[in-house]
């Protein structure tokens, strides 16, 4: 074959291309949908991952949802106690996640890198790159709901366990590290933040935070890692940008997935009128 | 040189003059199962290298897929001392040892200078001819070029051979479709032990990015559903990475076939053995080839196990240098790589292709070209190759475990043919073909009932056509009797008759068919009703009727291959076939649990096919 070849694939065209399967992107499809071709593409196979991969504990869970996308996730967490009045399990919530994204109804590549974007006259040109090789994807209109360029402070978390169901988490510091209870009905578990340079990479963040666990305190030693994050707990600078062709919205910007869902889905409201 | 890329899920290729940003001895792309114990075997012999993975770690399926433990496959090699620092580990500060070994395998790595890219992909390969070259990679949101003296795609999916032109092979004959795939679920119990959860999901075809994502969301999407959920215990995370089992294969200078395995004919240069049992787990037999049908279905011989030599011919792909695999895309056909592809043997599959790669280029030479010897002595050394890992078939499962001898003795089948685990004599029935006829046939009027019934299956096996109406006769008189050969697996006696009809072609046993897939009032019949609790000998549970999924998925698969062979009743049997399948009865009669399932989609595998054999008969 040859390579003049390359111009002959077709090149997919949507309205909207929002990057990263985000809790805030879900909220955005769902209303962007009903009146435009809306494609997400996200680099991992996680979805709301900033929130689920990432340990993040989250804040302000007891508030109740405005929309009803958002309603119906937090009914769902509630039947399944991840949501309880003391405590939110986040990290839990992946099926219900992957269920909305299923039940979305916008088209999504997982596993898919974005390789370049670039302005072609009015639109974008989108080069990806995923199981299939390389792909082009047009549109005037992209949402970038990731979070990495945006990256104030990080820290990558895990989950501590104590087979003691009524072990108390001692009251001792570790430089470079905090906790936060989770207040498991279930399992006597406890959150770690690592905290780490924002261009650390997983690896490395992860390599340190075994290295830190390996020399914590005597007091310590009954607690285990039972998990380790897969995405960064991210807090972004301050940044909502939306413009007339490409919007910017972190997606860890939120308290918490479902204050997420609700923003996105203010967000979707707006631009389905304004696109 | 020629730069070789997938666009569009086709490849494509134009002329290049790379520059490449550093050259190493040996890229080891993909740096799951197999690719690290590639990449640790080959630094260790000294040789400079670059690992690729798309994860931000090391492991794969035993890592970001969380497979933890271990199925068959046999201890031995680099992986031993891996897993047993990474239990020490565990012991200390972790409650399993899954992240114990990413961090102790990527620091053994780096202490050994290799270079590791995480979260990257390789995009391209470069060739001249069909030796390669190098190889771009998109990292850190650039790409770069990198060449190399030889490259090992531990890719799983065979990617870097798809895109250096490779020939390769993918599924089943039948419908093309692969194993069933699984989403894992980790959960903590309230005493803060590690549970896991996987169920197949499905089919997935992973090379088809709209059919991947929609697979992973669909997948742990299930998780929710009622029979995976158990509020006793806390989810803390879905493995990322799902378990595909099966994927392209490369068509090897060797490949392994499922004939060879069962005969014996195996390489006289093993790099390793691997040891399991046809763990195909899907449950549409009738739409596997018929080797394979034979030996799981008719001689309910599924657990068995098997020691499988693998040599290097067998990771090279057909034509090509420099190029080799690790992991289960390497040469083996479709029914084998069922069972050639369990972790502990994936390990040794890499450090193999590791030790070979990293002396052909100490040597200058094809990996090809490495004596032997040479190979087999370093991997002695760290007991990945061992000739005690040979072992004859056996069941080796705490159901049952005992080595398997064929047998020969007409008195000792006659024996074992009277019983309900009648699976080694049916199979050496197979083996004798015609010596055994005459004792078969004078068993089959014999008043012991299990003796005639199973003499009737032995002497279909044996192809021979006398067992036809007495086939047809326990077709007729259906029962849910199953043999007990196995744990889990076992296969019910009617449906293995209903398999043979079709096998031999009985154009009589139509009628019979017909009233299967047709009739109203079939799904009735006690027997369906008869093993519906989860069973540890019988594969059925609440949301599967395992028992109306052999028959019927038996019946219909039967049916097309007797109006093959019999076209005079072509017109009366596709009738047949497209009733049977006009509504969704053999559905809602099979399971309750909706399209996309793996329960449900092994009944739509089943009307796919027919649907699709009609269309190919009606064109005729």
């Amino acid at each position: 074959m040859k390579a003049n070849r390359l111009h002959e694939v077709r090149v997919m065209y949507y309205d909207v291309v929002i990057f990263d399967a985000a809790s805030v992107a879900l909220g955005i499809a769902s209303e962007l949908k009903k009146k435009r071709k809306v494609l997400i593409v996200n680099r991992t196979s996680m979805v709301a991952a900033e929130f689920i991969n990432s340990y993040k504990p989250g804040r302000n869970w007891e508030e109740e949802p405005e929309t009803d996308l958002a309603k119906s996730i937090a009914e769902k967490l509630r039947a399944e106690r991840l949501i309880t009045e003391r405590a939110a399990h986040f990290y839990a919530a992946g099926p219900v996640f992957y269920k909305a994204y299923s039940d979305l109804g916008v088209d999504l590549l997982l596993e898919t890198e974005i390789l370049s974007v670039e302005k072609a006259g009015s639109a974008f040109e989108i080069t990806i790159y995923n199981c299939a090789g390389f792909g082009t994807v047009k549109t005037p209109f992209i949402i970038d709901t990731t979070d990495e360029g945006f990256c104030q402070e990080k820290s990558l978390n895990c989950l501590l366990v104590n087979k003691d169901k009524a072990a108390v988490f001692p009251a001792v510091s570790m430089q470079g590290a905090d906790f936060f209870p989770t207040h498991d009905e279930i399992v006597n578990s406890v959150i770690m933040r690592y905290h780490c340079p924002p261009d650390a990479s997983l690896a490395e963040a992860r390599h340190g935070l075994i290295e830190l666990w390996q020399g914590r305190p005597e007091v310590l030693s009954d607690w285990k890692i039972a998990s380790i994050g897969l995405y960064f707990d991210i807090t972004p600078r301050a940044v909502q940008e939306v413009g007339q062709t490409k919007c910017i919205i972190p997606a860890s910007s939120y308290d918490n997935p479902l204050a997420a869902v609700d923003a996105g889905v203010k967000v979707g409201r707006r631009l389905a009128d304004d696109l | 040189m020629i730069y070789r890329y997938l666009r569009g899920g086709a490849v494509h290729e134009e002329k290049a003059a790379p520059e490449f940003a550093q050259h190493f001895d040996l890229i080891v792309a993909g740096l799951g199962t197999a690719g690290s114990y590639a990449a640790l075997a080959a630094a260790k012999e000294g040789v400079s290298v670059l690992g690729i993975e798309k994860n931000s770690g090391i492991g794969g399926m035993g890592t970001f897929g969380y497979v933890d433990g271990y199925y068959y496959g046999v201890e031995g090699g680099l992986h031993l001392e891996i897993d047993q620092q990474a239990e020490a580990m565990r012991e200390e500060m972790f409650v399993t040892d899954v992240e114990a070994k990413k961090y102790i395998m990527e620091k053994q790595l780096e202490d050994l200078g290799a270079q590791l890219l995480f979260e990257a992909v390789v995009t391209g390969v470069f060739l001249e001819g069909k030796t390669v070259k190098g190889v771009s990679v998109f990292s850190q949101g650039k790409l770069s070029n990198y060449s190399c003296n030889i490259l090992i795609d531990a890719t799983a999916e065979a990617d870097v051979c798809a895109m250096a032109g490779c020939e390769l092979e993918c599924g089943r004959d039948s419908d093309g479709k692969t194993r069933p795939y699984t989403s894992v679920k980790i959960s903590l119990t309230k005493e803060g032990e590690r549970t896991r959860t996987n169920h197949d999901s499905g089919y997935i075809n992973q090379y088809d990015p709209v059919d991947l994502s929609r697979g992973i969301v669909w997948a742990h999407a299930c998780q929710l559903l009622e029979e995976f959920h158990n509020p006793q215990n806390r989810v803390i995370f879905i493995a990322p990475q799902i378990g595909i089992r099966e994927g392209k294969r490369i068509v090897a200078e060797h490949n392994i076939t499922m004939e060879d395995v069962l005969r014996g004919n195996f390489a006289s240069d093993p790099l390793f053995f691997a040891y399991a049992d046809f763990d195909k787990h899907g449950k549409d037999h009738a739409l596997e080839t018929e080797t394979l049908q034979d030996w799981y279905v008719a001689c309910n011989l599924s657990t068995v196990c098997f020691s499988v030599p693998v040599s290097l011919k067998s990771l090279i792909p057909k034509g090509y240098k420099f190029l080799l695999v690790a992991g289960r895309h390497l040469g083996v056909d479709h029914d084998t790589a069922s069972l050639v592809r369990m972790k502990r043997d994936l390990h040794k599959c890499g450090e193999s292709a590791g030790v070979c790669a990293a002396l052909a280029i100490k040597k200058g030479v094809e990996p090809a070209q490495v004596p032997y010897e040479e190979v087999k002595a370093i991997l002695e050394e760290t007991g990945c190759f061992n000739d005690a890992h040979f072992v004859p078939p056996r069941f080796d499962d705490r159901y049952r475990r005992m080595e398997i001898q064929w047998l020969q003795d007409p008195e000792e089948i006659k024996t074992q043919l009277s019983t309900d685990m009648p699976g080694i004599a049916l199979y050496s029935c197979k083996l004798l073909g015609a010596k055994i006829s005459e004792n078969l046939k004078d068993w089959l009027a014999s008043e012991d009932e299990m003796l005639a019934k199973n003499s009737t299956i032995a002497l279909g096996i044996t192809g021979d056509p006398e067992c036809l109406p007495y086939l047809r006769e326990i077709v007729k008189n259906r029962d849910s009797f199953y043999y007990k050969d196995c744990r889990r697996t076992n296969q019910l006696r009617s449906a293995i008759a209903i398999y043979l009809l079709g096998k031999l072609g009985d154009a009589e046993s139509v009628p019979l068919l017909e009233e299967i897939l047709c009739s109203e009032t079939e799904f009735e019949r006690e027997m369906y009703r008869d093993h519906l609790e989860p069973n540890y000998m019988f594969n059925s549970n609440r949301n599967f009727n395992e028992v109306y999924f052999q028959i019927i998925s038996q019946a219909a698969i039967a049916l097309t291959k007797i109006i093959s062979k019999n076209p005079s009743i072509r017109h009366k049997g596709l009738a047949i076939l497209q009733a049977a399948f006009r509504d969704d009865r053999h559905f809602i009669n099979t399971t309750s649990l909706p399209p996309g399932t793996f329960e449900y989609e092994s009944v739509n595998n089943i009307k796919n096919y027919v649907e699709s054999f009609c269309r190919d008969q009606l064109k005729v």
